[in-house]
């Protein structure tokens, strides 16, 4: 039978706060075990937490960037259970009444446009680290790292609006590129900073109904994210098509074998018994406050891409890859500010420098060439200082080096024969080693010119003005 | 009347052993609590916003400024068992 994957993504990201959500501990990652803690985090009977305003901040840009209805009143909910990783016995969530409901973001999938809609948005601590026994020490312990106890998250909850792996690594990198433009999180998947659930389900193409769905943990990068759906899809379709049914359950992605796993947590895990949490009084956003981030929230990925299709007449797909990353798209216009082309720019630094950060495995602020740099050589390609061909030779220099651009033409000679005489003079030694391609082309075998072009940049190394070669070239075989 | 299930159930999501011989007069207890405060029901509240807080009072917050460190030494000095900087636990197996 033919299936439609129904699908929905609950995203935990961790905001770049300094402290924590409801204590003045640090956030910053990679500091020795337990150094990052106090009473508050470590559950001591008796604290009281208080709660960090920037988190509140944070939350609100994400809601008005999400188009989500942010709650005038939100409020505090205590979500117990019992795991090592978590010293109260419970987690300090909001369950009823969260900081934000209904938002919507778009994505693009195979070029075509599509509205995955937000359930809601809520705030939460985040809890502890264990490192299972084998990896420390004796395999019949776990050990408990708290720093990460009490560092504040968001879960962004959509609607079971994806169709598909694509679509659902569509959303991530989406909301991925929106959170990064707000500055609310660094978004570092490998860090645990970004991480996925994703709920899975199958129906019969055209039943309303929902199917049965299984809950994906443990994805902490987008090629997991889609392998993983793929998995659950592929799994859930055997098990149908054999006349099973599918077990609603939690699974674990196992990266190392690229399956799915039940989970082995018992049943009871899941009756969290949420009440509203007694230490902390519900929380009041005015209506100003909101209209005050609103104002100050910057040109979203969306809204940069209309404009660079718009303004410097790009390609749309051009937009999309430049607007992705921020700090991609103000290189970007850089780049143009300086007198570049846009389409060549976009040229340039969609193949060429994205192919340098690819190689070193570094982000666009880190790039060996410069905006300064590259505009240059795009100047020196359109005042004719040096051919198309040359620059690619140019730009690795550039690259390894450091070097400006008029720096490497100079050093290595790579200035463009822009000189009739020389150029002419070099096509008659040409034509005179090359008699018989001479009279083809005269008794009309026109794609010869070709060849000629090719033997001249040959000839000069490729430091020949092209089209000032074909100019002299149809000159002089005329 | 809670059953004697409902008590075990609730006995083993808070973490509690309740000897056998103490069940019945558990579940009797707990069944008296329930109709005590059962009597609440009978209040109309239809026109009493939900309390979220017995206090009347709104935001309370605090700046985002790293205060409060205890610091590695003071927290593991609390530690029953400890290896590496970690607090060790039985193994958790998931």
């Amino acid at each position: 039978m033919k299936y439609e994957p129904v699908i929905g993504l609950e995203v935990h990201v961790q905001l770049n706060t300094n402290t924590k959500i409801f204590c003045g501990c640090s956030t910053q990652f990679g500091s020795e075990p337990n150094a990052q803690t106090c009473p508050i985090c470590l559950g001591m009977p008796g604290v009281l937490p208080a709660l960090n305003r920037e988190v509140v901040a944070k939350a609100i840009r994400t809601a008005l960037a999400t188009q989500c209805e942010v709650a005038n009143v939100s409020r505090w909910a205590r979500k117990n259970y019992f795991y090592p990783d978590l010293p109260k016995g419970y987690q300090i969530s909001q369950f009823e009444l969260p900081i934000a409901v209904n938002g919507k973001i778009e994505i693009i999938v195979d070029g075509r446009p599509k509205t995955i809609r937000i359930h809601r948005i809520h705030m939460e601590e985040d809890a502890g680290k264990l490192i299972h026994g084998e990896n420390l020490g004796d395999p019949a312990h776990s050990y408990v790292d708290l720093n990460r106890t009490g560092v504040p998250l968001i879960e962004i909850v959509s609607e079971a609006d994806m169709r598909s792996s694509e679509e659902a690594k569509a959303y991530l990198e989406k909301l991925k590129s929106i959170l990064q433009y707000l500055g609310v999180s660094d978004c570092n998947m490998e860090e645990g900073s970004m991480r996925a659930d994703a709920n899975v389900s199958i129906r019969p193409v055209g039943q309303e109904k929902f199917g049965t769905r299984s809950e994906v943990k443990n994805m902490n990068s987008f090629r997991y994210l889609q392998k993983a759906v793929d998995y659950e899809i592929a799994r859930q379709t055997e098990i149908l098509d054999d006349g099973g049914r599918v077990v609603q359950e939690t699974r674990l992605w196992d990266s190392t074998r690229n399956i799915t796993l039940p989970m082995r947590s018992k049943e009871e895990a899941h009756d969290y018994r949420y009440f509203p949490e007694p230490d902390l009084p519900p929380l009041h956003v005015s209506n100003e406050w909101v209209e005050e981030t609103a104002k100050s929230l910057p040109e979203l990925p969306d809204a940069k891409r209309e404009r660079f299709a718009a303004d410097y007449g790009i390609p749309e797909y051009d937009a999309e890859v430049l607007t992705t990353d921020q700090k991609l798209a103000a290189y970007f216009e850089e780049v143009v500010k300086s007198g570049s082309d846009p389409k060549t720019a976009s040229n340039w630094i969609m193949t060429e420098i994205m192919r340098v950060l690819k190689d070193r495995g570094v982000g666009i602020e880190q790039s060996p060439v410069t905006p300064k740099m590259l505009s240059d050589m795009l100047n020196m390609i359109k005042d004719g200082t040096i051919s198309g061909k040359i620059a690619k030779d140019v730009f690795v220099e550039m690259e390894t080096t450091g070097k400006g651009p008029q720096e490497v033409v100079r050093e290595k000679g790579l200035v463009q024969i822009t000189d009739e005489v020389a150029i002419g003079k070099q096509i008659e030694e040409i034509f005179a080693a090359n008699p018989e391609q001479v009279a083809g082309y005269k008794a009309g075998k026109t794609k010869l010119i070709g060849f000629f072009v090719g033997e001249v940049m040959k000839a000069t190394k490729g430091k020949a003005n092209p089209a000032l070669v074909n100019k002299i070239l149809k000159e002089k075989l005329g | 009347m809670l059953t004697t299930e409902e008590v075990l159930k609730v006995a083993q999501l808070a973490n509690l052993r309740i000897p056998d011989g103490e069940l019945a007069a558990m579940s009797a207890g707990l069944s008296d609590i329930l109709k005590h405060i059962g009597q609440l029901d009978k209040l109309d509240t239809s026109s009493i916003p939900p309390t979220s807080h017995v206090l009347e009072m709104g935001n309370v917050f605090r700046e985002d400024v790293v205060t409060s460190l205890f610091g590695h030494e003071v927290t593991m000095d609390n530690a029953p068992a400890q290896m590496h900087g970690y607090f060790s636990v039985p193994r958790i197996i998931e």
